[in-house]
């Protein structure tokens, strides 16, 4: 077990360094160049007012004149002392843009997935215990329903109708927390920051619910036809222990296993949600960064999001272990 | 400032929410100002103006940084620190509100030499900064070194000062730039420069200086608090030295980079200012949970690169279908300007017919723009060879088919259907356009590398510019004529303009360079947009001028001050 997870988080590494050079280069190679974007400062003053000294200065300052194997080697370089340079839209270090708005993106995403599974198990085993009812008829119906709606449609939906306006004023339309929110008690704080989520949340988890719950209901009616569960029966056990004891722990090594798969595409949907709620998180951080060509941050958050992609691997294949004791490390 | 800048898509989206339609019959009375309209002004509070309460502001994106030095600046860095007259920062000279003149500010008077090149300025005496010290020559001495040096990302700033050779503090409160050439906008950009204090700024990296998110500066109101993603709060001076104080205790921008989201806000009243897309202002604004607590604005003023930009399409002349000018007014005519403008744009825009700002004694008022014809059109380009020889139902030239690509920075709802109701025209006239929407950063790479055939952009056009950047022909290898624009009349004009003292004489000029444009179409000129602002009717005071607001003007009666 020990040598296993040594080799597994050895292996981030190679890992890690192909897909930093991959991402390197398509950010980098991608039309559009940072300096342009620039010297047409939307809006602002003076933008196209350039002359190519100017440009050939700036590409200077930011390193852009070097070729890009260089670029790449130092930016390695920079990386094995854990710095990711300086953004290039407001000369801040990556690592404190990310640290600020990672908290951020974390908490949407750890409570929905926790929201995801507490929900879509006694969904799943509902439905499988009660399969072919017209219970499980209209879950299904409803699931499939919620699956196929978009999220930034759903999101904008709520927030006309639940946010104030010409209907109900129940939930804040933008940000975490309330401005004055510093000078709230703990409790106080954390009812703020939970009223302020609730709607965020429930756009980022109906999806992955409906999927969740489909795969639990699929494991458990497959485990329900086991013999061992047969066998259990025929001992007389009640239904209950039949299910709740037997099955369902077995019917879930599956659905642990999805969990290191969740993480990525969270984070990629809480993009979305993020603008669409004014969160300042590390997802909408990305879109703009993606957007405005600022090559550091937009490294740095995909080296951030590959490393707990990695991480999030390891994790569920340990879970898998804990889940299902015939499975051994070695 | 001074130049010309690039919007990207003109306006923001606003889809999403909707709502019923009905609360436009019941709409407020207009009120015609001589700057723009206001609907729903509210009754005259009784008594003198008095302090108290704040303004919140929503920005629709948060600002790169507070130095206003720095590249990385932008218009909501402008909006904060410049405010009206400086809010962070202040400058030597400001332009008066209504007669746009310059007047002194932080220089008491300035003198000019006769050969125009050396510029002297006298400043106040009493101008301190937020931290209680003195402003001095040689803050505004450290402000223009710091620009020029080509350590510090300045880059863009520094080309309007490229012209100086050389500035010295005379004594404590006097300094002295001098110029290499004359130029009619030297005084512009000296007397607009914001001033930093060389006692924050002058040590540590400029660049990445803790100030630059923390700022100090000598205007009326303080930097506050910053919460990164969320809010920024500036608060008021009590030791100001200016002779207008502001009477509103604190300014809050709110970022809310979702359209949808702010318009929430707005309804529910926690907003005070807004600028509002035609959509909201047309649909939207008219309900009554915001007419009930909002003034709304329209204005043309050319303000913090808002109301005075102008969309073109740009034909590139070095292709075979536009590089005569008969095609390229052959185009113009095939666009309705006048129908897009009353119903893609609900009649909030004006067409345009030339580069200037149209309220701008530069712009030539008496030219019409050219009228939607396409059987005029179609004859020009019969005219100038574009005919159907092999009957294939497109025009052709020496084996050319009419067929080229129009780019545009996707994302504005606006384009896309003015770019549906053109290409519809342009296929009657047997010519077949491919529409190519980029995002914004690929367009300004095709831009700049001249890579199109057509494409379309915003300019800022202020009242007081120099169309050197975007029309002479010097400009067409590394300037912004991206459109290979050469004319030897203009060129002869736009250099003389620059070098024209008496702004009468220069604003003559200017109109006969209008004429050429117009003449000659290298752009189709598209349209002016209003700016569209709802504000609070809590506030009194509120005037539109021929440069905007005045937020010192504003003041709340204390019996409806919201926040302490």
């Amino acid at each position: 077990m020990r040598n296993y997870l040594i080799r597994r988080f050895l292996l981030i590494i190679p890992t890690f360094l192909g897909i930093s050079l991959i991402t390197f280069m398509i950010v980098q190679m991608a039309p559009g160049s940072p300096i342009y974007m620039r010297l047409h400062q939307a809006g602002g003053s003076g933008g196209s007012a350039i002359t190519q000294e100017a440009i050939e200065q700036t590409k200077k300052l930011y390193g852009l004149d070097k070729p890009l194997p260089v670029r790449y080697v130092m930016w390695l370089g920079k990386l094995a002392t854990f710095d990711f340079g300086t953004s290039y839209k407001d000369n801040r270090p990556v690592l404190t843009k990310i640290a600020e708005t990672i908290p951020v993106t974390l908490q949407l995403n750890l409570i929905s997935i926790l929201a995801i599974y507490l929900i879509a198990i006694p969904i799943g085993v509902y439905s499988a215990t009660h399969q072919h009812t017209r219970g499980d008829t209209a879950l299904t119906l409803g699931l499939f329903i919620l699956y196929s709606l978009p999220s930034f449609w759903v999101a904008m939906l709520l927030m006309y109708y639940f946010c104030g306006g010409a209907h109900f004023n129940w939930f804040p339309a933008a940000g975490v927390s309330s401005y004055d929110a510093n000078s709230l008690g703990a409790f106080a704080w954390l009812r703020d920051r939970a009223w302020h989520l609730i709607l965020p949340v429930l756009c980022l988890s109906y999806n992955g619910l409906a999927g969740l719950s489909r795969y639990a209901r699929a494991g458990l009616i497959e485990t329900i036809r086991q013999d061992y569960v047969r066998t259990a029966r025929a001992y007389g056990f009640s239904e209950r222990t039949v299910i709740y004891r037997y099955a369902l722990r077995n019917s879930l090594i599956p659905i642990v296993t999805l969990l290191g798969g969740l993480i990525p595409s969270l984070i990629g949907g809480s993009v979305i949600i993020e603008s669409i709620f004014s969160i300042p998180g590390m997802g909408r951080l990305a879109f703009e960064a993606i957007l405005s060509r600022d090559y550091p941050l937009i490294m740095g958050i995909l080296s951030i999001t590959a490393l707990l992609t990695l991480l999030g691997l390891i994790v569920s294949d340990i879970l898998y272990a804990l889940v299902d004791p015939k499975i051994k490390f070695s | 400032m001074t130049a010309l800048t690039a919007l990207s898509a003109l306006l923001t989206g606003c889809g999403g929410g909707g709502g019923d339609s009905s609360g436009a019959s019941n709409a407020p009375e207009v009120l015609n100002t001589p700057f723009g309209t206001v609907q729903g002004a509210p009754p005259k509070a009784e008594g003198a103006p008095v302090e108290g309460d704040w303004i919140v502001i929503l920005l629709e994106a948060e600002p790169a940084t507070l130095n206003p030095s720095l590249e990385i600046s932008d218009s909501y860095t402008q909006r904060i620190t410049d405010g009206y007259g400086g809010n962070i920062f202040e400058t030597m000279l400001v332009s008066n509100r209504e007669t746009q003149a310059e007047e002194p500010w932080i220089a008491e008077r300035w003198e000019i030499s006769e050969d125009k090149l050396t510029y002297t300025f006298y400043l106040r005496k009493d101008v301190t900064f937020s931290d209680g010290k003195p402003l001095t020559a040689q803050d505004v001495l450290f402000t223009y070194e710091s620009i020029m040096n080509t350590a510090n990302l300045t880059a863009d700033k520094r080309s309007y000062l490229v012209d100086f050779e050389s500035a010295i503090a005379l004594d404590e409160y006097t300094v002295q730039f001098k110029a290499k050439q004359p130029y009619f906008l030297h005084l512009d950009v000296l007397g607009s420069l914001q001033i930093l204090p060389k006692h924050i700024y002058g040590e540590g990296n400029f660049n990445e200086h803790p100030a630059n998110r923390a700022p100090v500066g000598s205007g009326p109101y303080r930097f506050e608090k910053w919460d990164t993603g969320q809010q920024l709060v500036i608060a008021k001076r009590s030791d100001y030295w200016g002779p207008k104080k502001p009477l509103v205790n604190q300014i809050h921008y709110k970022f809310i980079t979702d359209n949808n989201a702010a318009f929430q806000l707005l309804r529910r009243g926690e907003v005070d200012e807004m600028r509002l897309t035609p959509e909201q202002w047309v649909r939207q604004a008219s309900q009554p949970d915001i007419t009930s607590q909002y003034q709304k604005y329209t204005l043309y003023s050319p303000v913090d690169g808002y109301g005075s930009s102008f969309g073109w399409i740009g034909w590139n002349a070095t292709k075979p279908f536009f590089s005569d000018k008969r095609a390229r007014q052959a185009m113009t005519m095939l666009l309705d300007r006048d129908t897009i403008g009353k119903t893609i744009y609900h009649g909030l825009v004006r067409v345009v017919t030339g580069q200037a700002f149209p309220d701008s004694p530069s712009y030539d008022k008496t030219i019409a723009p050219w009228p939607f014809d396409p059987a005029a059109a179609k004859a020009l380009l019969d005219q100038a060879g574009w005919v159907d020889s092999d009957k294939d139902g497109i025009r052709d030239k020496d084996g050319v088919p009419f067929k080229y690509e129009w780019i545009y920075p996707s994302g504005s709802p606006e384009y896309e259907q003015l770019a549906t109701v053109y290409k519809e025209e342009l296929t009657k006239a047997g010519i077949d356009v491919t529409l190519r929407p980029l995002e914004w950063a690929s367009f300004l790479e095709s831009v700049n590398k001249r890579s199109f055939d057509a494409c379309s952009m915003a300019w800022v056009s202020p009242m007081k510019g120099d169309p050197y950047q975007i029309w002479h022909s010097s400009q067409i290898t590394n300037g912004s004529n991206y459109v290979n624009f050469a004319n030897p009349e203009a060129d002869k004009i736009i250099e003389e303009a620059r070098l024209e003292f008496d702004d009468e004489k220069r604003d003559a000029m200017y109109r006969r360079f209008h004429a050429i444009l117009h003449e000659e179409q290298p752009y189709t000129f598209l349209f002016n947009s209003q700016r569209k602002v709802a504000i609070s009717n809590r506030f009194q005071g509120v005037t539109p001028y021929a440069l905007g607001f005045d937020m010192r003007d504003w003041w709340v009666p204390l019996d409806q001050q919201r926040y302490k």
